[in-house]
């Protein structure tokens, strides 16, 4: 029995997202309200960042002499540009001083260390999905339930984003031109076969996309997603030729529908899938719950993870239950795919994942 | 014997690497103890299973399967000791799987005190993310030097597992080394108490009580003793033993169903980095000899070395064929991977396949394209692991040259893309690119990844072990002759002549540049006899001297590898690619 990766794709199942605070804080939503995914379901304080002022180093004075200077105490509130500590002259006007980086409170003095805790900030947590408020954790935040599209993606990052989906390639297998991102594609998320040129993303920065989904990306372009302003999400991997059928026709029946990305992606330790969300009304057709883990049988729906079929999807025809030598030589445990495209191919079960 | 325990015949050992888990079946067969059944199941240690134990049971059922010998309950717990109907006298336990300690060094000179700290911290499974000095900054990880605020940021951002302050010799500078302290206090202070790591000082002695004073109760100081106590003087012993402790109790103890696995285990769980190194040693002791283990692993990567009776040890958590693919090329240009391939490779192809490993960490490669780049992957990893015991050892009886390695009178290799590879060619070509072993010295594979698990199964059967390890253990490839010296493609570089058991005799002229696999089939020995020219030395420490040696079979035979050290790269791509396809060939690939 052999229990695969799984990835959903699917035009419509059932969705419930929890939405949590990092900190302990105030659910602003109660049970059974209905929310949009930019309204804000829980809200919390973060701590502010310390900073930390070198009053030796700053005035030039040796460490253990650095105390005589300090004008402020512990516990003290100080403006930004507030002088913390002077030498000679008049509060520093006249000759050296050191003044505060930030809004704040002196938390602590430490020799000729000054701590300055900044003021607080407010995180307002979005409910990311337009859905019913399904259970509400006190203090922590929410489950938002839905009913909609789901496309679980290969990888991704730039956070959380959500805009009307926009195709902008008519065939899955389609690069996304630098010429197609143009003003109409602003507020929206861009969807393309792959993404082969670093134009293409100053375009869509250019034209201030909410997000983009592409099948394949080249890895070269990977330092260049950092400086973006919006999330990039792969749905079947590096250097991939475009999207699967699957995932291009649930995009684009749902062209012109509000989705909502998450792009962050952990391998390991708490590992994070990439997604994209669709809701949709309820009653265009009976829901499928989301199961839980499945082996590999006949009869799968399965998506190869691996060249010489990266991206491709098929049916799990058979599961020898001998290890086979695949084209590599490596002897491995395999199934036998029929592939969308009619081929009949030999995969190592490694290189599979489910798809439902 | 005593009547108050019952012997232990049967053994259940438990493997939990980071992307496969294995289980183990040793019992008496024929009055000695074998290896009876091995099975392996996907590791489950993340979501969406969060449970190493899932896949110890998967890989365990699957023994009773194949035995028809119930080895777990209805509640599914491990039968032991065993009885009529089932189960095992014993169970042991290694580990892997677990994440890295994420360490922060805080020291002051990068090439005296925090050098030291990170050698003694290689020795666990451990990755160094940042550096806070006084100096210049250490390769490999996020530094700053002098900016106090810089350095309190990045201690908050990287939140690692525990901070590590070094610095001073006992008895000698103090200033700079309490300023660390004040700086790591300081971001010690500044995050939530939950979040607080463990300081471990290790830095002058004398220091200890104003550094304990600094830290204050808050956070958690644990002081070892000086990992640099002179300045040509190191003590990595104490710093390790803290570090690997941290492991156990904060990593490898909070793994998932590790407690299930842990109350099954007649021993304590150990390391597996650590149980390798173990059975290096073990088996450099039996026979007096150098060892030299290698361990290309899905996540991490292991040296272990016994040279001259010491035990060295390199575990490079930041280096592995899966999670940590893309990760090789924050230390090395992807045209250290493409020199190792016969054919071109378009570098973003490279990058791609990286990535993609990175994020499907389980897949194998399915064309003969991308196995080799797996391949030239691994050369890579297991160079830089290697890298990092080379200045180790000490220049010696063994290490006759200083800038190659040391002599080794056999070479282990371990890991999957060793062992799993199509054709033992490769996984010997693969070892001798990477390692470059001088002079004669056994190769053989940990074909059955059972190196690791003996240690921890002498732990409750010495004798099983020790039997095991002679019959089940390792997959004998060859002798390897490797000749010191450089010379014009195609000139001479040694004769040798070979005499089998059968007294058949066949001498060979071996030019320079080239690899010569000789047949000498697994159990057989023959003599052989190296004259090498003025310009090769064969591992006897002087050029042109001969020498006759008795050398063991194996599946690939003799492999005189005549491509000289250190083994020269052609800077000329095209004609590298050649030489590659070359030796490829040449190893019957």
């Amino acid at each position: 029995m052999y229990y695969p990766m799984e990835s959903r794709i699917t035009a419509l199942t059932a969705i419930r997202r929890e939405r949590l605070l990092p900190v302990p804080g105030q659910v602003l939503v109660d049970l059974g309200e209905m929310v949009g995914s930019a309204d804000v379901v829980a809200r919390c304080q973060l701590a502010g960042e310390v900073r930390v002022v070198d009053v030796s180093r700053s005035l030039g004075v040796p460490r253990d002499r650095a105390a005589r200077y300090i004008r402020r105490a512990a516990g003290e509130g100080v403006h930004a540009n507030d002088v913390l500590a002077a030498r000679g002259g008049l509060f520093g006007r006249l000759g050296k001083s050191c003044r505060s980086p930030v809004d704040g409170l002196i938390s602590e003095i430490r020799g000729s260390l000054i701590l300055i805790e900044s003021a607080p900030t407010t995180l307002e947590l979005r409910a990311h999905l337009k859905g019913q408020i399904s259970n509400v954790m006190p203090n922590r935040g929410v489950v938002v339930s839905a009913v909609g599209a789901v496309i679980q993606g290969f990888w991704g990052s730039g956070g959380e984003a959500e805009g009307v989906l926009k195709m902008l390639v008519d065939s899955p297998q389609k690069s996304l031109r630098a010429q197609s991102v143009d003003v109409s594609c602003h507020g929206t998320v861009v969807v393309g076969g792959h993404l082969l040129e670093g134009q293409v993303l100053e375009q869509a920065a250019e034209a201030r996309v909410r997000g983009m989904i592409v099948g394949g990306m080249n890895a070269d372009l990977y330092p260049l997603l950092k400086s973006l302003p919006f999330p990039v999400l792969v749905t079947e991997g590096f250097g991939a030729p475009g999207l699967s059928k699957q995932v291009f026709s649930v995009l684009q029946s749902n062209a012109g529908r509000e989705a909502m990305m998450s792009a962050d992606t952990e391998t390991r330790w708490g590992a994070k899938r990439p997604e994209v969300l669709i809701p949709l009304r309820a009653d265009e057709e009976t829901p499928r719950e989301e199961t839980g883990i499945q082996p590999l049988k006949v009869g799968d729906q399965v998506r190869a993870l691996r060249a010489p079929h990266l991206g491709e999807m098929g049916t799990v025809a058979d599961l020898p239950a001998m290890p086979r030598s695949v084209e590599s030589g490596v002897r491995s445990a395999v199934a036998v795919v029929d592939l969308e495209r009619g081929e009949q191919v030999l995969i190592p079960l490694a290189n599979l994942e489910m798809i439902h | 014997m005593s009547q108050d325990f019952a012997p232990v015949e049967s053994i259940l050992a438990l493997d939990c690497g980071s992307t496969t888990t294995q289980a183990l079946l040793i019992d008496q067969v024929g009055g000695e103890y074998r290896l009876v059944v091995r099975t392996e199941a996907p590791s489950t240690v993340e979501p969406p299973w969060n449970n190493v134990a899932i896949s110890v049971r998967q890989a365990v059922t699957e023994i009773s399967e194949i035995t028809g010998w119930p080895l777990l309950n209805e509640r599914g717990q491990i039968i032991s000791p065993q009885r009529h109907l089932g189960g095992v006298d014993a169970v042991v336990v290694i580990a892997s799987a677990s994440s890295p300690l994420r360490l922060v060094l805080a020291g002051v000179m990068s090439d005296i005190s925090l050098l030291s700290a990170r050698h003694a911290l290689s020795t666990t499974y451990a990755v160094v993310e940042g550096v806070i000095s006084l100096d210049r900054l250490i390769d490999g990880a996020r530094g700053i030097n002098g900016d106090i605020q810089g350095q309190i940021d990045l201690i908050q951002q990287l939140k690692p597992d525990a901070i590590v302050i070094v610095g001073g010799v006992d008895g000698g500078a103090s200033r700079a080394v309490l300023q660390a302290a004040e700086t790591v206090a300081i971001a010690s202070f500044t995050m939530l108490s939950s979040e607080r790591p463990p300081i471990v000082y290790a830095g002058n002695a004398q220091l200890r009580a104003q550094v304990a004073e600094i830290v204050g109760p808050e956070a958690e100081l644990r002081a070892v003793d000086n990992v640099r106590p002179g300045l040509h003087l190191e003590n990595l012993g104490p710093l390790q033993a803290e570090a690997e402790e941290l492991f156990r109790k904060r990593k490898m103890e909070r793994l998932p169903g590790f407690a299930t696995l842990s109350s099954w285990s007649s021993v304590s769980v150990l390391p597996a980095a650590r149980a390798f190194a173990y059975s290096v040693q073990y088996l450099a002791r039996l026979d007096g000899i150098n060892v030299l283990g290698v361990d290309a692993g899905g996540a991490t990567a292991t040296v272990a070395a016994m040279v001259d009776d010491r035990l060295d040890l390199s575990v490079r958590s930041d280096l592995g064929l899966s999670y940590n693919a893309i990760r090789l090329l924050d230390q090395v240009p992807v045209e250290s991977i493409s020199r190792w391939l016969p054919t071109q490779a378009d570098p973003a192809q490279i990058r791609n396949l990286l990535h993609n490993k990175t994020i499907r960490y389980r897949t194998v490669p399915q064309t003969p394209e991308e196995l080799l780049v797996e391949q030239a992957v691994t050369r890579e990893v297991l160079r830089l692991t290697l890298g990092d015991l080379m200045p180790h050892w000490p220049k010696g009886a063994s290490r006759l040259y200083p800038d190659l390695l040391p002599k080794f009178h056999l070479i282990v290799g371990g890991g999957g893309a060793l062992t799993n590879t199509p054709n033992y060619g490769q996984a010997a070509l693969m070892l001798l690119d990477a390692l470059q072993p001088i002079g004669v010295a056994g190769l053989a594979l940990d074909k059955v990844r059972l190196m690791a698990p003996l240690s921890a199964v002498a732990a409750v059967n010495p004798a099983a072990a020790a039997q095991l390890m002679e019959r089940d253990a390792l997959l004998n490839l060859g002798t390897v002759v490797a000749p010191i010296g450089m010379a014009r493609e195609g000139e001479l570089a040694l004769t040798f002549k070979l005499e089998y058991e059968d007294g058949r005799q066949m001498e060979v002229e071996v030019p320079y540049g080239t690899l010569e696999v000789i047949p000498l089939p697994a159990g057989q020995t023959a003599n052989l006899t190296l004259r090498p020219t003025r310009r090769f030395d064969v591992g006897l420490g002087t050029k042109g001297q001969a020498g006759t040696t008795k050398v063991e079979g194996g599946i690939l035979g003799i492999i005189i590898d005549a491509r000289g050290r250190p083994l020269p790269i052609s800077p000329d791509p095209e004609e590298q690619r050649n030489r590659m396809q070359r030796w490829l060939w040449d190893m019957g690939s």
